[in-house]
């Protein structure tokens, strides 16, 4: 199909898949027996029976689930308000945007850290292949696939603190908290050292395997023997059509690692105590704060899916076999 | 029967064949293997049960008791022996691992079955749900699924939410498997010949197609054991498991709750993610092997197999 | 993307174009982490938010050098004394403000803005004489009119005032007759007035006068408190919950020797730990217990464990088999002989060596004996001890015979039981494993699940569908409260009744001492009523966790070691930076 109509199509398909986001937020909380509010107040001896039922007041949820509830939900989080967190008695919408540049920073230095490190080794591995080097590089790959994200925190965690004196936790010292993290970049850069390099010894092992298996097909190619008569050296050569080679399925792959990377980044800040949108997650699934879930859970489905969209769309743009048939 | 089955049974002897020379593809099988004996003859492998209190010779407790003073992996917060939870604790995760497998293989293999075989609309539904399925991101699905399952009064235990969600959400990659593997298949002349007899629909199935597939099946199950392994052990270790019947991955959070790290109780730590480590690897050289030998597509592909861990890798990794 | 992507790459027509997206796209996210945000953001919702404001000034002399740092797992909800849920806040309620009366490191009640006060013959009027010199943190007067019409404020909207309300039930009138004066009359004699007194906080009239609406009132988060105690909020900070207090010059009592305090969160146990280890924080409210021995050795780190009332309970279905809807308890349970076998069978001590570490105590009454200095808890009772044997005989003398299957029963009557948990902290599992065992042993059979909290209160209050639950309580530093958990009247939603017990000469007691205020008298009525609950059972107290706290001994010293924490105002007036 042309690119047209092939476009057409994903951008419905990411607004269906939006649209069961939705769906599948509101039901899950909306539909349980037992009282929701009850989660967030615990046993706690300063709420009374009569203040729980104005708690419950405040939240809309004396209401009738269908329409009521379903249609004003719906409204609301179209218009980006996402209610107001039980637990932090904050809009949902204010928590989320003031964790979310953490999140973005960790993840993307994890990325970026990952793929340049990947392409290298791939580019090494690739060349000198069926080397210790090569075997090496594949079984790191084969091996940190199987470790769990957590545990490898953990360690990192545990190793990282006892031996060099890397702090356990947080996004910056206690000193420093609420300051503009562009003043604290030292403190910050400390901090995201472990779980950065958690996250990217994690990631790096695919790129390094496009950036192989890329170079072992530009290693086989003929234009290879003509670039070489004219003079450029091994080197050159394997960078530049290998990289042009990777390019795509790299760009298309950080898209499509948004979603395990956002696992990943529950994990992480979670065993690092990173104040990012993970943590908050993980935080508000303990707590049952309904709304901070639903509108955490809303933001992260929402830019993964708008970035599968962007993927695609760069996907149609970059590769010329997409334009007709 | 017919043809598909002496195919079937050919292609299993050239299997062993290749099989017993693939080094991986042994030591895969080698560490799974393992990993359930360990699992099944539990108690024959060490005298405590995982709950049994190990106590000095005052009667006193030993909480956080390294190696050092009690063979072989010294004892947790509550003073229980780490070794028995573990190979306890492989039963959990293993049955876990496995259930949650089957299901979204089973889950997967009729969806791709029915999509491939029926096509059309069938297959149109199908392939959107798989679709959506795919861009929605796993682990906080999962775990508001979970959250949501565990508050509703339905008196399943929390293993068997965990089974439950893994299942329902990691069918897709062997749906699609599936799918193309039938689409090919379809348009083999034994198929049209059945029909011509007269044969339905599920009959072709079952004598036909499921033979030919089952090898990719089965391989394919293994992949997803890994990840089920993976995902539970996570799970798990969010607080999500059942405390009262420890895998590794609750072993974990135990120990993250209870302060292992600055104890410096690495004894605590350490082994159950090592053996959370030991199962996935297994089976993923296993099933990567498994995968290369059985599917009849792949076999131009040499060892590295990077098209599969990929593949795997996008609705796989957590 | 729902095509199998091609790791196989595309031919060279793919011309530099990719590798520059490629390099745009390193650029774009290079320069988004570099202007990254700060932990708060310019795009917060505009308002009195507290991330908007900078602190005013930083503390004087010394610095931040003579300001003491605090680290804790939790963080205020809100500065708001109408509507603040969290402990946190509480305790910041009680540095930055001042109350008729306080309770005193041994328990008792002492004045605190009152200097004397006395209760007329009938128990009805209550005459406080203020001390002289409260100032507030704006530099005004304090005068008797302005708690006067706080706490007026309170009676005239219990809705509004959610989480203060309770404290001012009774009160019928609450006048000024001068400056230095402050009169209540109550509708009964209330006999824990004093308790009650040092909840109600003078807080700033003019701050909290035009709200009209209960909502209004609520919403208002009170981030610039002004108040008359010790200490003076700076800020409050939402994002990261940090609390700043400076000290006040001005204090009726004498300025603290300390410039502030601040007060961190911190997500974890270990995190917060390892802060005090590197002098990231000077202070800890409260060490997690399983990282506790290590805490002890760190260098310049004193650890210190307090008596206190926080306790854990075995909780025995003890609900009214009428009750609609019918409660689903093993009929067993109701046999006391049961109950008494199932207390044999418990090894306290066990459960406070191993689960707890060491740091706790074991427990008979639902009254502490740390509550109030030791003069509620009872004395005279005798705790069931722990003797396996005992428990099989009371059982096998009650009737319950041995099975095969190792489960004693006796008629339609099998001992089997659900044990319930939440699944909040790993304790509870660790004491459901050992009770597990222990219960076997007598020949009862266990079967441990794990919950979430909100699945268990629903499940006890009010529909009693459980058998055996494991839980605690936090009670308030009063008897009153953790008293009335055993009403009938609070089997209700919403209630805290969580066992059921329905005991009419129970309800009455409780009451009565709720009327009495002659303390003896009132001790009399309690010690009473914690001996009914012991024997019938509704609970077995399993053990008092201890109050584990920890300071570095290289920065401050004269923390005082209370019941009340050295976070409380009496400790942090006592403390100087270390020369």
């Amino acid at each position: 199909m042309n690119r047209r109509d092939y476009l057409l199509r994903r951008l419905g398909l990411s607004v269906v898949t939006i649209l069961v986001v939705f769906v599948i937020n509101f039901l899950l909380f909306r539909v349980l027996p037992g009282d929701p509010i009850r989660s967030v107040i615990g046993r706690n001896i300063r709420i009374s029976a009569e203040t729980q039922q104005a708690l419950r007041e405040q939240f809309g949820l004396d209401k009738p689930v269908f329409p009521d509830q379903l249609l004003d939900t719906f409204g609301q989080w179209a218009r980006g308000n996402l209610g107001i967190s039980w637990s932090l008695r904050r809009p949902v919408s204010e928590v989320l945007m003031s964790k979310l540049w953490n999140t973005v920073i960790l993840i993307g230095l994890g990325q970026i850290l990952a793929i340049i490190l990947g392409v290298i080794l791939g580019l090494l591995a690739g060349w000198k292949r069926k080397t210790a080097l090569d075997v090496g590089a594949l079984t790191f790959s084969l091996v940190a696939w199987a470790i769990p994200t957590f545990w490898l925190g953990i360690i990192l965690l545990a190793a990282g603190s006892t031996w060099f004196g890397f702090p356990t936790a947080g996004i910056v010292s206690p000193a420093n908290t609420g300051k503009p993290l562009i003043t604290v970049l030292p403190d910050l850069a400390h901090h995201l050292f472990l779980p950065t390099l958690t996250l990217t010894i994690l990631y790096l092992g695919e790129y390094m395997l496009i950036m192989r298996s890329s170079i072992l097909e530009v290693l086989s190619e003929d234009y290879i023997l003509t670039a070489k008569a004219k003079g450029l050296s091994d080197w050159q050569v394997l960078w530049r059509h290998a990289l042009r080679n990777a390019m795509l399925p790299i760009v298309t792959l950080i898209a499509l690692n948004l979603g395990f990377t956002i696992a990943g980044a529950i994990y992480i800040e979670t065993v690092f105590s990173y104040d990012g949108l993970g943590k908050l997650f993980q935080t508000a699934l303990t707590k049952q704060d309904y709304p901070l879930l639903q509108g955490a859970f809303i933001l992260l489905a929402v830019s993964v899916i708008i970035a599968n969209l962007a993927a695609d769309l760069l996907y149609t743009v970059l590769d010329p076999r997409v334009k007709e048939s | 029967m017919n043809e598909s089955w002496v195919l079937f049974k050919r292609n299993l002897r050239n299997f062993w064949r290749i099989f017993s020379h693939n080094k991986l593809g042994l030591l895969g099988a080698f560490l799974v293997f393992t990993a359930i004996f360990v699992a099944v003859f539990a108690p024959l492998l060490t005298p405590y049960a995982p709950t049994d209190i190990i106590r000095d010779a005052n009667g006193r407790g030993m909480t956080f008791a390294p190696p050092s003073e009690h063979r072989p992996l010294g004892t947790d917060d509550a003073g229980r022996d780490i070794w028995s939870q573990l190979v306890y604790g492989a039963r959990i995760s293993l049955m876990v691992g496995f259930l949650a497998g089957f299901m979204a293989m089973f889950v997967g293999s009729l969806f791709g079955i029915m999509a491939g075989y029926f096509s059309g609309r069938v297959d149109n539904v199908l392939m959107r749900i798989t679709d959506i399925l795919l861009v929605i991101p796993d682990l906080p699905l999962m775990l508001i699924l979970v959250a949501t399952i565990r508050q509703m009064d339905l008196r399943i235990s929390p293993t068997s939410v965990l089974i439950v969600v893994i299942g329902l959400l990691y069918w897709t990659s062997t749906a699609r498997l599936i799918r193309s593997q039938v689409l090919t298949i379809k348009e083999r002349q034994f198929v049209d010949r059945a029909r011509a007899f007269g044969a339905g629909d599920w009959y072709i199935i079952r004598k036909h197609i499921l033979p030919q597939i089952m090898p990719l099946i089965v391989a394919n199950t293994v992949l997803i054991l890994s990840t089920a392994i993976l995902i539970e052990s996570g799970l798990a270790f969010l607080g999500l498991g059942d405390p009262t019947k420890p895998s590794w991955g609750t072993m974990l959070n135990f120990a993250f709750d209870r302060n292992a790290v600055t104890n410096g109780a690495w004894w605590f730590y350490l082994p159950p993610g090592l053996a959370i480590v030991w199962v996935t690897l297994g089976c993923v050289l296993l099933g990567n092997v498994l995968e290369e030998l059985l599917n009849p597509r792949l076999t131009e592909h040499h060892l590295e197999g990077d098209q599969n861990m990929i593949a795997i890798k996008r609705k796989g990794a957590e | 993307m729902t095509k199998e992507h091609e790791t196989k790459g595309i031919k060279s027509r793919f011309s530099m174009f990719g590798l520059k997206v490629f390099v745009i796209l390193i650029l774009v996210s290079l320069v988004m982490t570099a202007c990254g945000g700060s932990t708060t953001t310019p795009t917060a919702t505009v308002g009195t938010s507290a991330t908007e404001i900078t602190p005013t000034e930083a503390p004087t002399d010394g610095g931040a050098d003579a300001t003491v740092r605090f680290g804790w797992l939790g963080a205020p909800d809100t500065l708001n004394p109408a509507y603040a849920f969290l402990s946190e806040s509480w305790t910041i309620f009680h540095l930055i403000y001042s109350t008729l009366t306080t309770q005193a490191i041994d328990g008792s009640y002492v004045g605190l803005l009152a200097k004397d006060w006395s209760v007329s013959e009938d128990g009805l009027t209550w005459t406080y004489h203020l001390k002289e010199g409260f100032k507030w943190h704006n530099g005004e007067p304090f005068t008797a009119d302005q708690l006067a019409w706080a706490i007026n404020a309170i009676m005239k909207d219990p809705e509004g005032w959610a989480t203060v309300a309770n404290y001012a039930a009774g009160f019928l009138e609450v006048t000024a007759p001068d400056a230095n004066t402050l009169v209540i009359v109550t509708e009964y004699p209330i006999g824990n007035m004093d308790y009650r007194t040092s909840f109600l906080y003078a807080f700033y009239p003019p701050d909290f006068e035009n709200f009209t609406t209960a909502e209004e009132l609520q919403n208002y988060p009170n981030d610039q408190a002004i108040g008359t105690g010790a200490f003076i909020l700076n800020t409050f900070n939402k994002d990261s919950g940090v609390v700043l207090l400076d000290a006040n010059k001005d204090y009726a009592y004498g300025a603290p020797k300390i410039a502030g305090i601040i007060f961190q969160t911190f997500d974890n146990g270990d995190a917060m730990v390892q802060a005090l280890k590197v002098g990231d924080v000077d202070a800890l409210t409260s060490v997690p217990a399983s990282a506790y021995e290590t805490v002890q050795g760190y260098a310049n780190v004193k650890a210190m464990t307090t008596d206190n009332t926080y306790f854990y309970e075995l909780i025995i279905n003890s609900v009214d088999p009428n009750n609609d809807p019918a409660p689903t308890g093993n009929p067993a349970l109701a046999d006391p002989a049961v109950r008494l076998a199932m207390a044999y069978s418990l090894n306290k001590q066990d459960l406070v060596d191993i689960v707890m570490q060491g740091l706790a105590a074991p427990g008979d009454s639902i009254i502490a004996p740390a509550m109030g200095g030791g003069f509620w808890h009872d004395p005279n009772m005798k705790d069931i001890p722990f003797d396996t044997a005992m428990a099989n005989s009371t059982l096998e003398d009650a009737g319950y015979t041995l099975g095969s299957d190792g489960v004693r029963s006796k008629g339609d009557l099998r001992l089997e039981f659900r044990l319930q948990f939440p699944s909040t902290t790993p304790v509870y599992a660790r004491v459901a494993d050992m009770m597990v065992d222990w219960f076997k042993q007598a020949g009862i059979k266990i079967t441990p699940q794990s919950m979430d909290e909100d699945s268990l209160i629903a499940a006890t209050t009010p529909t009693g569908d459980y058998d055996l639950v494991i839980w605690a309580w936090e009670p308030d530093p009063d008897p009153d409260f953790i008293l009335s958990v055993m009403t009938t009247d609070q089997f209700v939603d919403g209630g805290w009744s969580d066992s059921g017990y329905h005991n009419p000469e129970y309800d009455q007691l409780y009451l009565d001492q709720q009327q009495l205020v002659d303390k003896t008298a009132r001790q009399q009525a309690i010690w009473k009523m914690q001996e009914m609950v012991f024997n019938d059972m509704p609970y077995i107290v399993l053990f008092y966790e201890d109050l584990l706290q920890a300071y570095r001994t290289d920065r401050f010293t004269g923390f005082i070691e209370s019941p009340l924490g050295i976070e409380a105002t009496e400790s942090l007036l006592n403390v100087t930076p270390v020369k």
